[in-house]
């Protein structure tokens, strides 16, 4: 379990530490404090040497550079990685780092922009012309734990490139001390086809029964849920949500797509809980889609469900009832929850952090944590 | 509805009004609680407002510049002040040997960290000590008299607290002010308008 966090140079965050991590963390603050930066930094941690996690965050940011279309010459999308470092700019030297401090085994990323050495990765090199390297070209080295896994070719532009990615991603690399990458739910949650990659590991398991569980808070009437297969790949035509059906008490089955925001908020947490065991959770703007009065049953099963798999689960919201769900589920025991709510604000090199005593304290006093 | 950047800590809604309605000579001031520039809070007592677990959450609450106390020195002034440099370490300062004579005020963290201990931030004593600078001259008279009216009920056998004579001594002067009773706002009428509360022998 990642007890605190250490980061150097990643966006807005120069030096920014977070303390006294509990199971469950939630992440408060106003917008633009770094809440989901935060969020991106510790997938980037967990990801290690998986360039995916990267890709994914500058893409749903659109952090792409504008690129002139040239007649005959292939497409290639491109994502900037200046916007990563704090100042935005992509210059040999740009460097951030990422570490779990108090963790055993500790973990540790650093990104930086060095002199590219072309001999170190051929194959991804070969990919991008020398036109495209420029004159001052670029490149990006990932140290994980210490050790530097082969420099990655960036465009003079100091952009990713399509391809250059997808080949990085399909190189077998040794295996890394660390578990897998975190699980991500992005404020759009998972489009249908990772949910259904994931519901894969939990069919006809009893954690299918919890999703189910989980789905009932919203709407009672559901009896059960189930995948539709041989689907055609819909994502290119705009197509998010859809790959299941649910079937309503006393009604015919109907695609999950038809019922609100809520289920489809619901069953993405409940299927990514219920099947990610020793590892680590983000879910950016927790209570989205959910009405205030399922905010405590979500928590609820937040918290018996990580419990169960130890998972650590790290959430942002700006919502008050999402915050006093939380604080009930503190003051409903004295036996520890391992619990904790850290605020991020703009200018503050650490969270300030509310411990599971403070929350409770916090609710019963009134007193703002947001 | 604006979110308040200044707290105030007190142990009593005769504190509260009193405090505010000092303030209020000072500094403009608005109607409606959510339109004062300090939000003050009466706590019930002096071991609430000195709860330092609760005290260490409220000086991390959201939006907080300032947070002020006021307490009653009371009987033992260096155990109070004892009390403060705890809370004050607590929080992550670090107090001065002794407390200053214009009260304590830190900056911690970006914060304003301050305490005012009642009478003089020197003495035993409460806010009735204090309130004593607030008779005017003219009835500096009436003052003294309305305390040989206590010390003398208390010979024969006032029930009230030999440390609360500072309390007991308000209401007397109250009675002999001209015209009794008067309506005028100033503090100690405030003071005086929410003092029901306090547990006053009946003899006076």
């Amino acid at each position: 379990m990642i007890n605190s966090i250490k980061i150097e140079g990643y966006r807005a965050f120069s030096n920014f530490s977070m303390n006294g991590l509990g199971r469950i963390n939630l992440l408060v603050g106003k917008n633009n404090a770094g809440k989901s930066s935060l969020l991106e930094a510790l997938s980037l941690l967990c990801s290690g040497t998986n360039l995916s996690a990267l890709w994914q965050i500058l893409a749903k940011r659109g952090e792409n550079p504008v690129i002139d279309s040239q007649p005959g010459r292939p497409f290639q999308l491109e994502v900037d990685v200046a916007h990563i470092f704090t100042g935005h700019q992509a210059r040999i030297g740009s460097k951030f780092s990422i570490t779990a401090t108090n963790e055993r085994p500790g973990r540790s990323i650093t990104y930086e922009l060095v002199e590219p050495k072309p001999d170190e990765n051929p194959i991804l090199f070969n990919i991008i012309s020398s036109q495209e390297l420029g004159g001052a070209p670029i490149a990006l080295a990932i140290k994980v734990q210490g050790s530097a896994i082969p420099q990655i070719p960036l465009t003079q532009r100091g952009s990713l490139r399509n391809d250059v990615y997808n080949q990085a991603f399909n190189v077998k690399r040794s295996p890394q001390p660390q578990s897998e990458p975190a699980q991500y739910i992005t404020t759009e949650s998972l489009n249908f086809q990772d949910l259904l990659r994931l519901w894969n590991d939990i069919t006809l398991k009893p954690e299918e029964g919890r999703v189910i569980e989980a789905l009932k808070f919203i709407d009672s009437k559901i009896e059960r849920i189930a995948p539709i297969t041989g689907q055609p790949y819909l994502g290119g035509i705009g197509i998010y949500r859809g790959g299941f059906l649910i079937k309503r008490k006393g009604e015919e089955p109907i695609p999950v797509g038809s019922l609100g925001d809520g289920i489809w908020r619901m069953l993405a947490l409940a299927v990514v809980l219920s099947r990610t065991k020793n590892g680590v959770i983000l879910i950016d703007e927790i209570d989205t889609g959910l009405h205030y009065t399922v905010m405590e049953k979500m928590w609820s099963f937040v918290n018996d469900v990580s419990k169960i798999f130890k998972t650590q689960v790290f959430a942002t919201t700006h919502s008050y009832d999402c915050v006093h769900a939380l604080a009930k589920i503190c003051r409903e025991s004295d036996s520890a929850h391992d619990i904790s709510i850290q605020r991020i604000e703009v200018g503050k090199n650490q969270a300030t952090r509310f411990s599971e005593a403070e929350i409770k304290i916090a609710a019963e006093q009134n007193i703002e944590m947001r | 509805m604006p979110t308040h950047t200044k707290h105030l800590l007190v142990e009593d809604s005769a504190t509260k009004y009193a405090v505010i309605e000092l303030m209020r000579q000072h500094i403009s001031w608005g109607k409606n609680p959510h339109e004062w520039p300090v939000n003050v809070e009466a706590l019930g007592g002096v071991d609430n407002v000195l709860d330092k677990p609760k005290l260490k959450v409220k000086f991390k609450e959201s939006e907080l510049a300032s947070l002020g106390l006021i307490v009653d020195a009371d009987s033992d002034f260096g155990r109070r002040w004892k009390a403060i440099q705890d809370i004050c370490s607590a929080l992550g300062g670090n107090p001065p040997r002794t407390c200053p004579e214009n009260g304590l005020d830190l900056e911690i963290d970006g914060k304003r960290f301050g305490v005012w201990i009642m009478p003089d931030n020197q003495s035993a004593g409460m806010i009735e000590t204090f309130c004593r600078v607030l008779v005017p001259e003219s009835e500096r008279k009436l003052w003294d008299f309305a305390g040989e009216c206590v010390q003398g009920a208390k010979k024969i056998k006032a029930p009230f607290k030999n440390n609360h004579i500072d309390k007991a001594h308000i209401h007397p002067q109250r009675a002999l002010e001209t015209p009794p009773f008067t309506e005028g706002r100033n503090a100690l009428s405030l003071l005086l308008d929410v003092a029901n509360e306090y547990p006053y022998p009946s003899a006076l």
